[in-house]
């Protein structure tokens, strides 16, 4: 399936920025502020000639947002995006209109995509109409009948409304208008995801056909991995509207190197038992991407966090000390709530009773679950304090307590660049970056650290 | 164009599409509303058809006949001149309907451009837009219409006009709000993802699928507007004599009351009930457009 070198689609530093609650009125008023959210944030990618790339993501992720991009369906904020050696950010309405005829898109709802007062003939011939393509009427029905037939429904449709038709009869008709102006590139974004799951085998295999039949390069979007593996030549990984990992679609598969898309893999029912550990499991939820996480974006939930050098303990044990860091700057713990319990319990509730169940609860017994070691002695004092600090109230204190204990870590200070591994793959990860190791700021970090506690 | 001859088929089957959508609408409206229907082109039919349908010309006075009560000759009975009223009636309609549809017609020929364009793209056209809008609704509407009518004179155009003026901006806020929520379907996208320019998009994809609430307030505003139209002529604001309107009509009968009851309370039925059916048809066509509405 592999197409030649030449890059079809070239996207360099591609940015989209929602304004929030955008108004003239607002931004004219001083006491109120408007926010950004960053859907797309710098994002680098080149697609082949006759590729598949499948771009992989949670929802929310920025994923979409990146494929409209690509088309010019929405305005980046900033980068490039360059079709054919053409900049496709500067084009003006006509050359757009005419981006149009090679670059299409199949949308994710089929029951939101087709126009509920237009035939499957209308749907059809309209995109013929504007590009010129068929001389006359007859011969763009006739068109629109062959192109039904391409995607395995017949002329009998030609007159039927989409509440006529199935979930998945609909995704046939949007992916006929889509290849109605005979494009080169086509975006799919989550193309099966609102179908039953028998169709959605149909509706894969249909667009594995339809690429090889008319040569079309295609970007796939999903958050189903499992959909992506038959479908893609390479996959990109994104989170919080960056690219993690980029990489053919069996090296990243046989050997995933960013441990988002470690988790990502694992989470896959019935892996391939020797590509795929037990399932990792991700902490916490998708941050919004109003006010991303500093550094690496993925450091809150991920699990192969770095620790810092000094520390010559088990890394999970450490993980979770910094999680606890992280919960107690968000304000998550709740030492009042602990106190009652102990009341209601008939226990004794002063504040060192306080600190040993928060620390049961908030330490040991996470550590217990994440590995069997013990927390080392130092490590648990600088928790005890912390936490102690938190019960009488100081909240910043407690932050500040793990912080100076060295709970930092290069993965929340800088955010890791691009590097290839081994295997082939680009990976956005410190565990990977060699460039990050030798940087100076982190040699300060680490005289810092060594005269602490650890 | 090579394809004249297959236009023309198109051509019949998209009105057979609406007839056939028609028809589906139609068969999905309630009792009431399919009776006020019937009766909605019994009384266009009268305007229309007037001077076959009325038994005497509206103008033709008759000393002799002066204020008789309802009879065989004149069912309705006759006012001071020995007029028959329900020859004035019936030629009332058209002046009514007149008004009633032209200056809906007129709102939504403003309004519906203004909200819809706004809508669609935003940003400061739209805040222009919909703060002019706001500046004609803040005035209570018949307030509004009497004050221009006291300076502009009454006339039948000028009371299309100014009606039609002073509904525009529900048409422009109705239409605003549905092609807000259309503009973000997937399908407008792809219309957009085609290379289809922004007008078309606004033409073919938004406003057909925005229109319902638009045609279900029009059918209020008839009979709105008609009430309105009455109110002014009773005034003596409306449309001049001797043209006859049901306003008018109570107005001059009015001073009979209630000996010579018939030369205002028939003209009132005939408000009353154009404006019940325009109602009910409003109801019937709103349970159809917005189901929801109706389950709450
Ligand atoms: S940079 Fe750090 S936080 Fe980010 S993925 Fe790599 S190890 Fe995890």
């Amino acid at each position: 399936m592999s197409g030649s070198d030449e890059p079809l689609l070239e996207v360099s530093g591609l940015t989209k920025h929602f304004a929030q609650n955008d108004s003239l009125l607002r931004r004219l008023r001083p006491d109120q502020s408007v926010q950004t959210v960053q859907a797309v944030d710098g994002v680098d990618l080149r697609i082949r000639d006759g590729e598949t790339v499948g771009l992989v993501g949670e929802s929310g992720c920025g994923k979409s947002t990146f494929g409209r991009l690509v088309l010019r369906l929405l305005d980046p904020t900033a980068g490039s995006i360059s079709y054919r050696g053409e900049a496709v950010d500067e084009f003006d309405a006509a050359a757009l209109r005419e981006y149009r005829s090679h670059a299409q898109m199949i949308f994710q709802d089929p029951f939101g995509s087709l126009n509920p007062r237009y035939t499957v003939r209308e749907t059809l011939v309209e995109p013929m109409e504007v590009h010129d393509i068929g001389a006359s009427s007859a011969e763009r029905v006739q068109q629109s009948t062959e192109l039904l037939e391409r995607v395995r429904l017949g002329a009998e449709y030609l007159d039927r409304y989409p509440h006529e038709l199935s979930g998945g009869q609909r995704q046939r008709v949007a992916i006929a208008r889509a290849l109605a102006v005979e494009p080169e590139f086509v975006v799919a974004d989550e193309p099966t995801s609102a179908l039953d799951v028998s169709v959605q085998v149909e509706i894969l295999d249909l667009l594995g056909e339809l690429q090889e039949e008319m040569d079309l390069t295609l970007l796939f979007i999903t958050h189903d991995l499992s959909v992506i593996r038959h479908v893609s030549d390479r996959i990109a990984v994104m989170y919080l509207g960056n690219l993690v990992e980029i990489g053919e679609t069996e090296s990243v598969f046989t050997n995933p190197s960013h441990p988002y898309t470690q988790a990502l893999l694992s989470s896959i029912p019935n892996p391939d038992p020797s590509a795929t550990p037990d399932r990792i499991p991700l902490a916490g939820d998708v941050p919004t991407p109003i006010d991303p996480p500093s550094g690496c974006q993925f450091h809150p939930r991920c699990p192969k966090i770095v620790p810092p050098e000094e520390w010559d303990h088990d890394q999970r044990i450490w993980r979770e000390l910094f999680r606890l860091r992280t919960r107690l700057a968000n304000g998550e713990i709740e030492p009042d709530a602990v106190r009652s319990t102990l009341v209601d319990g008939d226990e004794r509730a002063d504040d060192d009773a306080v600190v040993d169940a928060l620390y049961r609860n908030q330490v040991e017994e996470r550590v217990g679950n994440a590995t069997d070691r013990a927390v080392p002695d130092s490590a648990a004092t600088v928790a005890r304090e912390a936490l102690a600090e938190l019960v009488v109230g100081n909240d910043d204190d407690a932050v500040a307590r793990l912080e100076d204990a060295g709970f930092v870590t290069v993965c929340e200070t800088e955010e890791p660049d691009l590097t290839t591994t081994e295997h082939g793959t680009d990976v956005r990860c410190h565990l990977h970056s060699e460039a990050t190791r030798d940087h100076p700021d982190r040699d300060e970090l680490r005289e810092r650290n060594r005269e602490k506690i650890l | 164009m090579t394809a004249e001859n297959v236009q023309r088929p198109s051509r019949r089957e998209r009105i057979a599409d609406r007839l056939r959508s028609a028809r589906e609408t139609y068969g999905r409206m309630g009792r009431a509303s399919r009776i006020s229907l019937w009766l909605i082109v019994l009384i266009v039919g009268a305007a229309v058809l007037a001077p076959v349908v009325a038994p005497y010309s509206p103008y033709q006075e008759n000393y002799d006949r002066s204020l008789q009560s309802p009879s065989v000759d004149h069912p309705a009975g006759t006012d001071l001149t020995g007029r028959d009223v329900l020859s004035r009636i019936i030629f009332g309609t058209r002046v009514s309907l007149a008004v009633g549809v032209g200056s809906v017609l007129l709102g939504v020929l403003l309004g519906v451009p203004i909200g819809s364009v706004g809508g669609y793209f935003g940003g400061w056209i739209d805040e222009f837009a919909m703060r002019s809008m706001d500046v004609v609704i803040s005035f209570p509407a018949l307030v509004l219409a009497l004050a221009i009518i006291g300076v502009v004179g009454g006339s039948l155009w000028n009371l299309i006009l100014v009606i039609g003026v002073v509904f525009s901006p529900q048409y422009a806020r109705l239409i605003h709000g549905e092609v807000l929520s259309i503009k973000e379907s997937e399908y407008v996208e792809a219309a957009q993802g085609i290379g289809l320019g922004n007008v078309s998009v606004l033409w073919r994809h938004i406003l057909p699928n925005a229109i319902g609430p638009v045609i279900v307030q029009a059918t209020f505003h008839v009979a709105l507007a008609i009430i309105i139209e009455a109110s002014l002529s009773f005034l003596g604001l409306g449309v001049q004599p001797p043209q006859p309107t049901w306003g008018v009509m109570i107005a001059d009968g009015r001073r009979y009351l209630p000996a010579e009851w018939w030369i205002s309370v028939f003209p009132g039925f005939a408000i009353m009930i154009t404006v019940l059916a325009f109602n009910l048809l409003g109801d019937g066509l709103r349970e159809v457009y917005d189901p929801q509405l109706v389950d709450q």
